[in-house]
Parts: structure tokens; C-alpha cells; sequence
């Protein structure tokens, strides 16, 4: 029994059982007791309220009321202290009721032991201690769903604020856009002699006009991409390309912009580069910010170059974009990929509006698994380089694990999954399929195109489980094909290869995703 | 076809209709204004244009609603739309919608008048419209 001092309040109209109750007590061996007798119902919920009861005897027949009525006013209270119904003798029927009004337990008076009473006080203790545990885990639980709640809400009224942000960049951009329009085109109504002859002077001023709404409208793009960017909405399309296609494709822009900057790019590019792994317009929007940057900075100073060489000990193929400008101040280049950097001291004068487009460069070269960088002297110019994976499956893979490793916090687990669809379909259906995927995959996660009618994709998650993302692919699926009521995408099949932990598992998964996709370099799509 | 090709366009701000004629009539065209997006279908099926340059936000009648509206009727089923606006976003719906080309505001005078003339181009070579 309990060496800790024990106060007990008998509730019986019957002086005599009390006082019989009472010596059976005391003969229980090494009881500590403090022992109180009512005879009422109001003194013993007098007695409750006031002294620290620790359990309480109550006598079913009561002069006043029964103890039936005591009980239920005890735990309607919310008193959960452990009470013992006594009963008389013919009593028994009033088991169940007293029992379910809350008592921890019955005993019949002329059965009383002291040995009943411990392992009666002992098992009512016991289920009180549980009651409470119990009352107290409610009452956590609530507070926990009432914070849950208020996290929750702020967490939507985050999201919202977030939502109502970017859709702000959005409709400024729209505002922006409409009047740059009508001060681009009559400038250039006036510049080009419409509206009558002008002369050289006139010309050139109007010229310088429209270089600089040129100017304003591209920072109105960079404005909604470092919006997209953050959002997480600038969708990446990594596929297997060929270098020569991505600056062919630009080129025409690239030779425009040097024009108007009166600046003349050579380009480098080696005929015998590998294929790459990137998102080729993204690579193409980073060598167009980079050479626009470096136009700006080599006005008079000589041609701005673009070279273009493989790295095959990184598996990588290095993109630099040089020019004889000012140069940039070494304190300066550490900060120089961050939004709204500004060159200090003697260089901010030559070059202004270097802002975003450097920290979307950077963005976009992280998107494709590559390193941005810069070398820069004073006085001589600047280079600016950045990489871009080579299509080397295993390479691939080693890079973007540690990708991974060291900058998604969130992601514990690699899984491998394959997309199969029938092998007959169209080559645009399985373009349309690709683009699918890559849409509703993260922009994290990685997909390769292995057969012509199989892409394999690198999923991670913070889960072991990744059927929840399987099926939200199946949803969009079926809610695509709700949209495409003419050519639906047709059934796919994934198939989970493997799910591996990013901390131990990682030479299985390499070793799986070998398997998978072949040794040798991926094909051009 | 006319000596002079005719050019619709569409386009709530009277000084973008503006600037947009002035430098279509240089260039030799025909050119056709409305303000919204009702007034737009109307004067297509009026005035039949070998291109129509399509704003998309417009009152009374979104861009992208009378794109559709146009390429419904018979009479203008294959009549080219350039799409000229602002909303970047809408490149790829307005695209799927059947318009031919979608250019961004702020324009390059340039690209409008090449968009204008190959979609023509195209119409006359009978280019299926995807």
C-alpha cells in the first residue's frame, strides 16, 4: 500500500458503519490515513470542494438523496478522484447504475475486509490516475487541434498573400506593358520616317529612345520570371540537346542586341562538343542575359566572345562569356549573382542594371544541375562561365545526388519509377506525354527518356511512400484528358522500380538506375 | 484578293489602334478598327480581312472568345489571327485556340509585319491550320 498520507472522506448517514469502515482501514498494513465522516450529501460536496480528499467511501442509502445523486454531481463537476460505492446487503442490483454514474468500484458493507478494501482503494486509484491521463491527453489533443487550426489559417493567409503577390507582379507587368507599347511604337513610327524625314541627330536620339524601352520591357520579363522562379511555377524541360541547337536557336537575338549596342560577339563553338542534359531554352535565356550584360559593359572596348568547351573530367560542358569592359571590383563578385546587387565605387558609374538578370542566370543554371561563376580584373574585363551536365547517365545522377544532398532539406528519399505507355503511338504523342510529365513531376525530380515509349523518373520525397505523388500524376492525367476531348493522352503505366533513403541507400539506387537506363550516353530525343 | 490586303484589328486603346494603322497603311494595308471584342467578330463578318491582329483583354467580348467565335463561322473559319497582347501567360491557350502567331506587348514593328504578311502568305499556299 501507499506510504504517502492518505485522506479519505466516508459519506454515510450510519455512524456506526462508518466507524466500522474506518477500523477495517486502519488494519490495512502500512496505510497512512487521514479519515473524515459526513453523513450528507451537501456536507460531503462541502467536504470535496474544500479539504484535499483523496478518495471517497459513499454509502448507497443516504438520509438525504442517494448516493447515486452524489456520484453524479461528483463527476459532473468534473471531479475525477476515485470514489467507492458502499451497498447494504440485497443491494446488489445497483451495481450497474452505480458503476456507470462514475463510481471505481462497489462493495458490499457486511463484506468489507481489509484486504478487499486495499485491493478495492488500489484498483480505484489506478483507474482515476487513467481517467485523468485520459482527460488530460483530451485536452491536449484539443489544444493541439485549436493550434493546428490557427496554423493552418495564417499558413493559407500566407499562401494567399503569396498568391495575391505574384499576381500582382503579374497585373503590374500587364499595366507596365500597355504603355511601353504606345511610347515604343510611335517612337519608332517617328524614328523610322513615318511621320516625315527626320534628320541624323533626331534619328540617333529617338534610337536611344527605343534601346531603352527595349530595356524596360526586358526587365519587365525578368520581373514575372524571378516571380515564376519563386513561385516554383517556372516549369523545367530537361532533355538530352545538342549545344549547337540551343545558340542556333538564339542566335538571331543575340546578334540583334549586339547590333544595337554596337558590338560585334564572336562565338567559339567546337564541332565536336558531346550532347548535354539541360532545359535548352533556360540555358538559351542565361547566355542571352550573360552576352546582354557583357554588351553593356564592353561599349567601345572591343567584341564580346562566347565559347563554348567541354570539360569531360566533370562531365560537363562550360559556357564563358567574355568581355573587355570595366571589370568588376573583386569585392563585389561575391554578391554579384544576388537580386538587386549593385557594383560600388568607380565601376557603378560605367555600369548600371545589373540587377536581376544575373540572379536569373543563376537560378536557371541551378535548374539545369550546372555552376554559375565569374573572373573578373579591374580595368581588363570580365568572364562569366557556367556549366551544364554532359548526358552521361551515371555522371548525371552522381551530380544531381548531390544536388540533392545540399539543397533539398526536405527530400530523405530516391525513388525510381517507370512511365510505359503502348509503343505505337505517335512520336508527338509521346512528345506531348514527356512534356506531361515533366510538368507534374517537381522541378527538382528528374526525368530520361530511355526507350522511345519508356522515361524513367528520379522522384524524391520526404516520404518512403510515393504513391500519393503517383496518383496525383494519375488525377492530372485523367483531369488532362477531360481537356483534350480530340487526341487524349493515352493509358500510362508507372511502375515503382525502387525507393532507397538519400543517407545510406544510394549505391543500390545508382546501381538500379544503371540498370534501367543503359551504360551508354542517352540518345537525342 | 484586294489590291490592297485588309487588316482588322482589334484593340481597346485607341492609341495602340493608332499607332498599329499608321504603320500597316505605310507598309500598304488596308486597315480596319474595333474597340471590343463584339465589334471585332461584326467587322470580320462585314468586312472579311485577309488578317485579323487580335488584343485578348477587350470588353464587352474577351480576344479569346471572338478568336473562337470568328474561326466557328463559316465565312471566316480560315481567316488568320495574330494575337497581340500583353498577357504573356496566354501564349500557349490563345495558340492552341487557332491563332496563328501571338505576339508580346511591346511589339517589334518588324515581327508584326512579318507575322502578318506569312500568315497571309500561308492562307494563299492553303496551309493547314493546326
Amino acid at each position: 500500500m501507499t506510504a504517502e498520507p492518505m485522506t479519505i472522506l466516508a459519506v454515510d448517514d450510519d455512524q456506526g458503519d462508518a466507524e466500522l469502515l474506518r477500523r477495517n482501514l486502519e488494519q490495512i498494513p502500512g496505510i497512512d490515513l487521514d479519515f473524515m465522516h459526513v453523513p450528507t450529501v451537501v456536507e460531503a460536496e462541502a467536504a470535496l470542494s474544500r479539504v484535499g480528499v483523496d478518495l471517497a467511501f459513499v454509502d448507497y442509502q443516504l438520509g438525504t438523496g442517494t448516493g447515486l445523486d452524489l456520484l453524479r454531481s461528483i463527476r459532473a463537476s468534473g471531479d475525477l478522484r476515485p470514489v467507492i460505492c458502499l451497498t447494504g446487503q440485497g443491494d446488489e442490483h445497483v451495481a450497474t447504475d452505480v458503476l456507470r454514474a462514475g463510481a471505481d468500484d462497489y462493495l458490499i458493507k457486511s463484506e468489507v475486509t481489509p484486504e478487499k478494501l486495499r485491493r478495492s482503494i488500489e484498483t480505484s486509484t489506478a483507474q482515476s490516475k487513467q481517467r485523468r491521463l485520459e482527460e488530460q491527453n483530451k485536452y491536449l489533443l484539443e489544444e493541439l487541434k485549436v493550434k493546428n487550426e490557427a496554423l493552418e489559417k495564417s499558413s493559407r493567409h500566407l499562401a494567399e498573400m503569396y498568391e495575391t503577390a505574384h499576381r500582382f507582379v503579374d497585373d503590374v507587368s500587364h499595366e507596365f506593358r500597355t504603355p511601353l507599347t504606345v511610347i515604343k511604337e510611335f517612337t519608332s513610327i517617328v524614328h523610322d520616317g513615318l511621320a516625315g524625314e527626320l534628320k541624323a541627330e533626331q534619328h540617333e536620339y529617338l534610337g536611344i529612345v527605343l534601346n531603352r524601352v527595349d530595356d524596360l520591357s526586358a526587365l519587365i520579363d525578368d520581373m514575372l520570371d524571378i516571380s515564376k522562379l519563386e513561385a516554383g511555377l517556372f516549369g523545367v524541360r530537361r532533355k538530352v540537346c545538342r549545344v549547337a541547337d540551343i545558340i542556333e536557336h538564339i542566335h538571331t537575338t543575340l546578334e540583334r542586341k549586339a547590333a544595337s549596342r554596337k558590338t560585334t560577339l564572336d562565338i567559339d563553338l567546337p564541332d565536336d562538343l558531346p550532347a548535354v542534359f539541360c532545359d535548352p531554352e533556360k540555358v538559351g535565356r542565361v547566355i542571352i542575359n550573360l552576352t546582354v550584360n557583357a554588351y553593356k559593359f564592353s561599349e567601345d572596348r572591343g567584341d564580346v566572345r562566347l565559347s563554348v568547351r567541354h570539360d569531360p573530367a566533370a562531365a560537363q560542358v562550360v559556357f564563358a562569356v567574355t568581355d573587355h569592359g570595366a571589370g568588376i571590383h573583386p569585392d563585389s563578385v561575391g554578391n554579384l549573382f544576388e537580386r538587386f546587387t549593385q557594383i560600388g565605387k568607380v565601376e557603378r558609374t560605367a555600369v548600371k542594371g545589373f540587377g536581376l538578370g544575373l540572379n536569373i542566370a543563376k537560378e536557371l543554371v541551378h535548374l539545369n544541375l550546372g555552376d554559375i561563376s565569374v573572373e573578373s580584373k579591374v580595368g581588363q574585363g570580365s568572364t562569366f562561365s557556367f556549366t551544364v551536365p554532359t548526358a552521361e547517365p551515371p555522371r548525371l545522377i552522381a551530380r544531381y545526388l548531390q544536388r540533392v544532398r545540399a539543397f533539398r532539406e526536405d527530400a530523405a528519399f530516391v525513388s525510381l519509377v517507370t512511365a510505359r505507355v503502348a509503343p505505337t503511338l505517335q512520336s508527338e504523342t509521346h512528345d506531348d506525354i514527356e512534356q506531361f510529365i515533366q510538368q507534374h513531376i517537381r522541378r527538382g525530380d528528374l526525368v530520361f527518356r530511355t526507350h522511345p515509349n519508356v522515361w524513367l523518373l528520379v522522384l524524391t520525397s520526404n516520404r518512403r511512400d510515393i504513391d500519393a505523388s503517383l496518383r496525383r500524376i494519375h488525377e492530372a492525367w485523367a483531369e488532362e484528358n477531360l481537356n483534350r476531348p480530340v487526341a487524349p493522352l493515352p493509358a500510362v503505366e508507372f511502375d515503382t522500380r525502387g525507393t532507397w533513403a538519400l543517407t545510406d541507400g544510394t549505391k543500390e539506387f545508382i546501381e538500379q538506375f544503371q540498370m534501367e537506363c543503359g551504360p551508354k550516353e542517352l540518345s537525342l530525343a | 484578293m484586294r489590291d490592297m490586303p485588309r487588316v482588322l484589328i482589334v484593340d481597346d486603346d485607341p492609341e495602340i489602334v493608332q499607332a498599329v494603322t499608321v504603320r500597316l497603311r505605310a507598309a500598304g494595308y488596308d486597315v480596319i478598327a474595333a474597340a471590343d471584342g463584339e465589334q471585332g467578330l461584326e467587322r470580320a463578318l462585314e468586312t472579311r480581312p485577309d488578317v485579323i491582329v487580335m488584343d485578348l483583354l477587350l470588353p464587352t467580348m474577351d480576344g479569346l472568345t471572338a478568336l473562337a467565335r470568328i474561326h466557328a463561322h463559316s465565312a471566316t473559319k480560315s481567316t488568320p489571327v495574330v494575337v497581340l497582347s500583353a498577357c504573356s501567360s496566354a501564349r500557349s491557350h490563345a495558340l492552341e485556340l487557332g491563332a496563328r502567331y501571338f505576339l508580346d506587348k511591346p511589339y517589334n514593328a518588324k515581327t508584326l509585319l512579318s507575322a502578318i504578311e506569312s500568315s497571309m502568305a500561308e492562307e494563299v499556299a492553303g496551309v493547314e491550320r493546326v
